[in-house]
Formats: C-alpha cells, sequence, structure tokens
C-alpha cells in the first residue's frame, strides 16, 4: 500500500476513534434534569409589527424558581442574516420569573418590529429549588413581522 | 549482400574448423552460383529453416571472389543513423517516460479515491455502532434519534381543535377539573385520561391564554411524586424540548396515534400531536401505569 494511501486511511480511523470517545464523553455529559421537565418559546407576530415572545417552561415539580433567565431577541431582513436587537435579563425584566410554580407560561418581552423583517429568540429557560437550578437554551423559529 | 554477421561471428562460434570442411567445395563456384545459393538460403530461413553457418560461409566465399567496393562498418553506421533521428528519438523516449510515469500516477490516485472512501464509509459505521453501543440500545434506535439528552416532537396529528376561547389575551382561569377545562375550550376529541393512579390526587387545573395561544394544565400530586398532564395550543413550530436520559425513545400506538414514550430518571414522560394541540404527561409512575393511562384517554 502506497504511503498516501495509508496516510489517509490512518487519518479516517483516527477521526473515527476520537469521534467515538467524543460521542460516548458527550453522551456522557448531557444529564436529563432535576429541575427542568421541558420547556419551548416562540416568537408571535402581533399587528403593528408587534412581537412578543413566549416562554413555556415545565418543572420537575414545584420549584422556587422558574421562568426565562435571559432572552436575546435577533432581527433580520431577509431571514438568512440575523442581528441582535434586544437583550434582556430576569434581573431587569422581573416578569420573566416566576416562584412557588411547577410551570411558567408567560409574554414577559415585547417588541416593537419592523413590518416585513423577520424574528427569532434565543431563550436561556431556568428551573430552580433549594439553591439549585438548571438552565438550558432554546432557539425559536423566525417569524415574520406583520403590519 | 552486406555481411550478416562480421568476422567475429566466426572467431565466436567456433565454426572455422568446420566451415573448413562443409563449404571448402563453395570456393570453386563463381559469384553467380553463389548468390542463387544464398538467395535460396535465405528463402528457407525465412520458411523457418535457417542455417547460419551456411549462410555464412556463402558470404565469405562471395567476399574472396567478388568483394565489395567500399568498406562497411557497422558501427558508425548505426551512430549516423542515430544522430540523424536524434530528435525523433528524443520524442520517442520522452513520450515512453510520460505513459510509464502517467498512467501508474492516475492509477495510484484512482486507488486512493477508492481508499479514502472506503475508509469513510467503514469510519461512518464504526462512529453509529459505538454510539448506539453506548446509548445501549439498537442501532436503528439511535439513527432514529437525535440526542440522548433531550427529545424535540414534531408529529402532527389530525383531530383535536379548539373551537371556543372564553379568556382573555393574558388572562388565565382555574377549573375543578380537566374535563370542564376542556369543554370550557369546545374541545371535543379525546383528551383527557380517565384513569389516574389511586395514589394521586388532583390538586390543580389552570388555564391561560398569551399572546393568542392556549395552555391548559392539570396537576395530581401524591406521597413521593407528582403527574403532570398539559396541554399546548402549537402553531406547528417551536415544538417542546423534553429533558430525557439515555434510555430510548419508544412510540405506543393508542387511539390511531402514535404517543412518544421517554424516560426521565424515575419519571416517565409521554407526548404527541392530536390536532393543534401538543399533549404531554410527565409523573412518578411506571412505564405500564403510564401505558394505562394513555390507554383510558381513548
Amino acid at each position: 500500500m502506497k504511503n498516501s494511501s495509508k496516510r489517509i486511511l490512518s487519518f479516517l480511523l483516527t477521526l473515527c476513534v476520537i469521534s467515538s470517545l467524543s460521542a460516548v464523553i458527550a453522551l456522557a455529559a448531557v444529564q436529563s434534569s432535576d429541575y427542568l421537565d421541558s420547556y419551548r418559546a416562540t416568537v408571535v407576530a402581533q399587528s403593528g409589527g408587534r412581537i412578543v415572545i413566549l416562554v413555556d417552561v415545565s418543572g420537575c415539580g414545584i420549584m422556587d424558581e422558574i421562568g426565562a433567565n435571559a432572552i436575546y431577541l435577533y432581527e433580520s431582513q431577509d431571514n438568512v442574516n440575523f442581528y441582535r436587537v434586544g437583550t434582556y435579563n430576569h434581573n431587569d425584566y422581573p416578569a420573566m420569573m416566576t416562584s412557588d410554580s411547577t410551570d411558567y407560561y408567560d409574554t414577559p418581552v415585547t417588541y416593537s418590529g419592523t413590518p416585513g423583517y423577520y424574528y427569532k429568540a434565543s431563550v436561556y429557560v431556568y428551573a430552580g429549588k433549594n439553591g439549585g437550578g438548571d438552565q438550558r437554551n432554546y432557539l425559536t423559529e423566525s417569524k415574520r413581522a406583520i403590519s | 549482400m552486406f555481411k550478416m554477421f562480421g568476422n567475429s561471428h566466426r572467431k565466436r562460434s567456433g565454426y572455422s574448423g568446420e566451415w573448413s570442411q562443409n563449404y571448402e567445395h563453395l570456393k570453386e563456384k563463381n559469384a553467380e552460383q553463389l548468390t542463387d545459393e544464398l538467395a535460396e538460403l535465405i528463402e528457407a530461413a525465412a520458411n523457418g529453416h535457417c542455417d547460419m553457418a551456411s549462410i555464412d560461409a556463402h558470404l565469405d566465399a562471395l567476399d574472396e571472389i567478388d568483394p565489395l567496393a567500399f568498406e562497411i562498418d557497422v558501427k558508425a553506421s548505426y551512430n549516423s543513423f542515430m544522430s540523424k533521428h536524434a530528435v525523433e528519438m528524443e520524442r520517442e523516449a520522452t513520450r515512453a517516460t510520460v505513459a510509464d510515469v502517467s498512467v501508474p500516477r492516475k492509477k495510484h490516485s484512482q486507488n486512493i479515491r477508492r481508499l479514502a472512501t472506503l475508509a469513510a464509509v467503514a469510519a461512518v459505521l464504526i462512529c453509529t455502532l459505538v454510539l448506539a453501543n453506548s446509548v445501549n440500545t439498537s442501532i436503528f434506535d439511535a439513527i432514529a434519534q437525535w440526542t440522548s439528552g433531550v427529545f424535540s416532537f414534531e408529529k402532527e396529528a389530525s383531530f383535536a381543535t379548539i373551537k371556543t376561547n372564553p379568556l382573555a389575551e393574558g388572562d388565565s382561569v382555574s377549573f375543578d377539573s380537566l374535563e370542564d377545562a376542556l369543554n370550557a375550550f369546545g374541545i371535543t376529541a379525546p383528551l383527557a385520561p380517565q384513569y389516574i393512579p389511586d395514589r394521586f390526587s388532583l390538586d390543580e387545573v389552570c388555564a391561560a391564554n398569551k399572546a393568542g395561544n392556549i395552555f391548559i394544565s392539570a396537576f395530581y400530586i401524591s406521597n413521593d411524586g407528582y403527574i403532570k398532564l398539559r396541554y399546548n395550543q402549537t402553531a406547528g413550530s417551536d415544538f417542546r424540548d423534553f429533558e430525557k436520559d439515555d434510555n430510548a425513545t419508544t412510540l405506543y400506538d393508542c387511539g390511531g396515534i402514535g404517543h412518544f414514550l421517554i424516560a426521565d430518571k424515575e419519571k416517565e414522560k409521554a407526548c404527541w400531536q392530536n390536532g393543534e394541540i401538543e399533549c404531554c404527561i410527565t409523573g412518578n409512575v411506571t412505564r405500564e401505569e403510564l401505558k394505562e393511562i394513555i390507554n383510558s384517554i381513548y
């Protein structure tokens, strides 16, 4: 077998082994949460260019705190290239978090968008109890603002 | 006719003795006779009966009787020919060199490509096998699920719809039972289970209207756990992500609808889509109990 063939085969097999190990490690690192049961978020386009972000979080039983730690809103003219236009933190927007509840279902953020433009949100959902908690990220699909 | 082999042939072969003995009679013949016999010998050689010794002898005899008027230097003639056609010779040599090199190189790169393709396929297969093995599931299950930590639901059915909406946007309300809540929104499709394990008791049923999206929830508690039923109006996008452990997600068919069963440590979860309603059950129940709850819906 020629040297170059050997090198290619060795490289690919090495890649294969590393990928397998990485996959195993990655799987070992992903743990189900003791606080978060399920979650979603969605961007709702309302009349007048209004953009509303709906956050829906289900906790594992009654949580001390449940909601969203942070929300980042992105805007695009072509639905391809997006730019951040809003940053929301629950310390500045208390409506993003509720307490002593099994679920959080609310629209804590509203943005005055431009009709025809596209919007999507990156939401960091959170649930916590007894000093512990978990956070996950959810990226919504883009929605077009309407007039 | 020129001599085909020079004196060196005679000297090398050692025919001198035999030649003297066998071909002495050639000295008595004239040039014409020798030429005729030589022609016959050459014709015989062309037909496969080659007598080199006799041909040489005839040539030598001709040399003695009728020597050539000019000297022949074979080596010099060859050198002269080579120098006259040197360019063409070089071209031929180059063509041969390129042909010799390029064909193997083309074959060589083709071999490398085939080998690389085979190795890539083997690498993908090995990765998939290891991945499947690591999540303790069959290879087909591994291909079917995206990650072991999150399951995202994307299947649609076509039954349940919200026909009325008694809530203004931003409002929320409590109900006495899940059936009351579903009826309030005009949902007639089977969504509420008729069976909940005895150890659980109803804690709360509520509904909310946020940005025109309806959410209904029923919460049951027991001494050591809970069962939560959630019904979300979805627009066919932004489906829910479920936390799950490494166990494989399974599909449970009931009432003509596929229900995805998810394990999450000590909890069992089920999720399915019925019309425009995304439904899910989460609770501290066994897989069998979960199936019984689902069965009681239909």
